[in-house]
């Protein structure tokens, strides 16, 4: 039988679109890694170093981002400082998730009075709003970046709980949880050895998006001077010390703002990555 | 060391109506079910007849509303932990669709050997025993490595069986085992249970809407409908005198009164059930008395019940 | 292929080949297909995981989903072909000349809207009748199919119906504009053992009634000779058997046909004795594509050297045709 002429899926050359999809969130995280693990390598200026001749100075082939009033390097400056944004954002939505899931999978599996108490209690954190949560915890023990991370862990993990207990719900109705209950599996055994490898994909989609958010609201509290403090190159830190000077060295402000708008979107376009893989997935 | 149920009963909740009492159905009323050592024991029925919910009785995963399932003498509700280990490690289960009864983010690795996790075997003697369970259910060991996707729909049910042996069980409660394969494929599996059961000397309740099939394995069998038993007797005796009308019917050799009523669920007014044979609006045989009383399960034959007035 | 019968055929397939597209590749599962169905006559089409039995019905009325193709062959109705017909032309003809009933009653009716409705709805939509008359006409269709309750019926929702009235309400829909050709995807899978029987009469008296030509899929071929006239064997995305019910079930000659039919539960065998079992598993779809020879090599018996290299030509013999290197012989 001759073979049938089958549609040809593409064009010959080479399918951008295509590759993007596939490939661009792992080249986003690659890159991303690179900045944080190897700073030295990411920016070759030393970002302590002051120039007091230099300050102020525009962006150069020297000095990418110009330099700050203390004459620094700016670029190395926020190189430095996304490890911090980045590193702390992404150490308090791992934390949040890890509190939110075990508490959510528990309410989740055990139901009854447990679940009440628990849900309840996940109530009253998500009423929180987390800008006054870190301002008391700023004026009981002074401002930093601990404050901020038990600030923004505290109102974090409610929504994880939540989330984790409605799949939870539903995924222990799934026929193969009974077959491991007949096996005599442990009801916690049914959670993370079962139940688990389903709420990773919406779990882990969830993180990197929550990352991004992170990000903004750690660099918004370090701003408003609540989070790191000086000399801690925090971007949030670095725009509040920036934004006095935009009107003679816009480059200040904007670049660092830039940088984190860039960390953000990379954030959420790897969610995105995360969520499509899901999807294309079995269930 | 036998399964019993004794005239279990179990209703699901359909509608709360607190503080009135609440609707429900009757999934299962009043069955008794006794399966020795070795023996086989077959459940037939349609949809709505009950015997899926008699087999999670049966395991142990649901509580009767009354009635009791014994194991060994003692009845399930009374186990101490000790007793669920033993009754857990005694009576394993196999279900009708391996793909959704599975977990398939699971290698076939882990789920032969789960069973023998939980009761706190060491890595490797499990792995030497997951190639011995492959070996009994004729698979190939390089199935171990891979996900349920990469495996077809009989080498999974293979891969349930393996797994259900892992404990070396003395019953096996056998939902629908062949319904959701192809037919070129179900001759083999049967075969396989067959030959494991005689192996092992294993007892099986084995539960299916095929009357032929669960006839060909049974020792005895109970035709259960809309949750009640119809017909209690050995597999030879029910294909060749077969006295309950609804038992003629599965055999083919009647015809029902055509269904033309809403969907399902039965009746859950208790009155009703409690007065008239659950058989009683699509019985071809049915009279007047069949509304006003319901049949008990009586002996008709030596070893052979059946709940019907006029047999 | 079938000898030439007296009333002409109503649909004639040749050399039917689909393909899905899963990822980058496109998978052939269906090849090479050729059967007819004539008027008046129940065809069935018999196969089981990866035949391509539900892929042939769905492209013959060309309701294939987003990512299927019919790659090549024709789909004769009416003496037009169907798979190049524009689909305007293809609409007017579903629903009306050629009708088609999924699997699963429970859920090919829309759960918002009542039976009477839907049932009424492909006259709404050819014959642009009004409601009234479309609703009358629904309910003594209704009724024809068996509906005692037709009023309530009308009224009611599918999920207030059992099964088996859905599957009639179903037939009733299908039948409604009065087709020339049924299609029937597993209609009686869904349905307990005695509502079965029930169906395929009612599908029996229905085909007779108005000299449809049917096309009935299924898995059980037992169920199937009940009702049907020919039966088509398909195996692994080909045609490995055609002809008529009683040649099949009785002479059949092509291995797969018969292993099939040894391991069914037919006859008096000795109680808890092991079955005739066919060894091995159907194809994976990636192997219906990439199979040169014949699909059910690896399973068969009667397996010789040809059957590797390419797909056996059909052989005929009386009512019945086969493609096979090395059949059963004649018992």
């Amino acid at each position: 039988m001759a073979a049938p002429a089958l549609p040809a899926r593409r064009m010959s050359g080479i399918d951008l679109a295509g590759l993007g999809r596939r490939w661009g969130a792992l080249v986003l995280v690659a890159v991303w890694l690179l900045i944080v693990l190897l700073p030295g390598i990411a920016a070759p200026q030393d970002p302590l170093a002051l120039n007091t001749s230099n300050t102020l100075a525009p962006p150069s082939a020297h000095h990418f981002f110009g330099t700050d009033e203390a004459g620094r390097d700016l670029w190395a400056r926020c190189v430095w400082g996304v490890r911090y944004s980045l590193g702390i954002a992404v150490l308090i939505v791992i934390g949040a998730a890890v509190i939110g899931t075990v508490i959510g999978g528990v309410a989740g599996l055990f139901r009854g009075p447990i679940d009440t108490v628990l849900m309840r209690t996940t109530d009253v954190f998500l009423a929180f709003p987390y800008l006054i949560l870190a301002i008391a915890i700023a004026s009981a023990v002074g401002p930093g970046l601990t404050t901020v991370v038990v600030a923004l862990t505290a109102v974090w993990w409610p929504g994880y709980a939540r989330m984790v207990r409605g799949q939870v719900l539903a995924l222990k109705e799934l026929p193969f949880v009974e077959g491991a209950r007949a096996a005599g599996t442990s009801t916690f055994a049914i959670l993370y050895r079962h139940l688990l490898p389903h709420l990773l994909p919406q779990l882990s989609a969830r993180i990197s998006m929550d990352v991004g958010y992170a990000v903004l609201a750690l660099t918004g509290l370090s701003f408003l001077g609540l989070g790191a403090q000086p000399p801690t190159p925090e971007l949030g830190a670095i725009i509040a010390d920036a934004h006095s000077h935009l009107l003679v060295a816009w480059w200040y402000t904007t670049l660092p703002g830039l940088f984190v708008l860039a960390a953000v979107l990379s954030a959420m376009v790897v969610s995105d990555w995360l969520e499509a893989r899901n999807k294309s997935r079995f269930a | 060391m036998s399964l019993v149920a004794n005239s279990v009963t179990k209703h699901f909740i359909t509608n709360s109506r607190w503080p009135l009492k609440p609707d429900y159905t009757v999934a299962v009323d009043s069955v008794d079910c006794t399966i020795s050592p070795g023996q086989t024991v077959g459940v037939v029925g349609e949809s709505g007849s009950g015997k899926s919910t008699l087999a999670r009785l049966m395991l142990g995963l649901i509580e009767p509303t009354s009635g009791t399932v014994e194991f060994d003498g003692r009845p399930l509700t009374k186990f101490g932990p000790t007793q669920w280990r033993d009754f857990r490690r005694a009576v394993q289960p196999i279900f009708q669709d391996p793909r959704s009864s599975l977990n398939w983010r699971h290698s076939i690795e882990t789920i032969i050997t789960e069973p023998l996790e939980n009761f706190g075997q060491a890595a490797p003697e499990r792995k030497k025993r997951a190639l011995a369970l492959l070996e009994q259910v004729r698979l190939p060991a390089n199935i171990l490595r891979r996900r349920t996707f990469d495996v077809s729909g009989g080498q999974l049910q293979r891969v349930a069986i393996a797994r259900a042996l892992a404990l070396d069980p003395k019953y096996l409660v056998c939902d629908e085992p062949l319904s959701a394969l192809d037919v070129s494929v179900q001759a083999g599996v049967l075969n396989l249970l067959l030959d494991l059961q005689a192996g092992r000397k294993l007892a099986m309740m084995f539960i299916s809407h095929d009357l032929e099939v669960v006839r060909h394995v049974s020792d005895r069998v109970i035709v259960m409908y809309r949750g009640a038993v119809m017909e209690d007797a050995p597999a030879v005796d029910l294909y060749t005198r077969p006295r309950h009308p609804y038992t003629q019917v599965l055999l083919g050799r009647a015809n029902p009164l055509a269904e033309d009523e809403a969907a399902a669920p039965a009746a859950s007014a208790t009155a009703t059930r409690e007065t008239s044979c659950p058989f009683g609006d699509r019985c071809p045989m049915r009279q007047d008395l069949c509304f006003r009383e319901r049949p008990a399960l009586r002996e008709v034959a030596p070893g052979h019940r059946t709940a019907c007035h006029f047999v | 292929m079938a000898p030439a019968a007296a009333n002409s055929a109503m649909c004639e397939v040749t050399d039917l080949t689909v393909a899905y597209q899963s990822g980058d590749e496109w998978l052939r599962a269906v090849r090479s297909v050729s059967f007819e169905v004539r008027r008046g006559e129940i065809l069935a089409v018999v196969g089981e995981t990866g035949s391509g039995k539900s892929t042939t019905a769905t492209a013959v009325i060309r309701m294939l989903p987003a990512n299927g193709k019919v790659v090549s062959g024709r789909v004769m109705f009416d003496g037009r072909d169907l798979v190049h017909l524009p689909s305007q032309e293809m609409r007017r003809l579903r629903g009306q000349d050629i009708a088609y009933v999924p699997q699963q009653p429970m859920s090919a009716f829309n759960p918002t809207m009542t039976v009477g409705r839907q049932v009424a709805e492909p006259l709404l939509i050819h014959r642009r009748a009004n409601a009234s008359d479309a609703a009358r006409e629904a309910s003594k269709r209704l009724k024809e199919m068996g509906i005692r309750e037709v009023d309530r019926v009308m009224k009611a929702y599918p999920h207030q119906l059992s099964g088996g009235m859905l599957q009639r309400a179903m037939i009733a829909t299908a039948m409604i504009c009065q087709p020339r050709l049924l299609i029937l995807d597993e209609p009686t899978s869904a349905l307990d053992v005695t509502i079965q029987r029930q169906i395929l009469a009612l599908i029996k008296q229905v085909q007779s009634e108005y000299r449809l030509a049917v096309i009935l899929i299924s898995h059980d071929l037992t169920v199937v000779s009940q009702v049907a006239d020919r039966i088509l064997v398909m195996y692994g995305g080909r045609a490995v058997e055609i002809g008529a019910t009683e040649a099949i079930m009785n002479r059949a000659r092509h291995p797969y046909t018969r292993g099939l039919l040894r391991s069914t539960m037919a006859g008096e065998r000795e109680h808890k004795a092991k079955l005739a079992s066919l060894a091995g598993y159907p194809p994976a779809p990636h192997d219906v594509d990439s199979e040169q020879g014949c699909p059910f090599r690896p399973r068969c018996p009667r397996a010789v050297d040809q059957c590797s290299t390419m797909f056996p030509p059909f052989s005929a013999g009386g009512a019945d045709s086969w493609a096979c290197f090395n059949p059963e012989p004649v018992e």
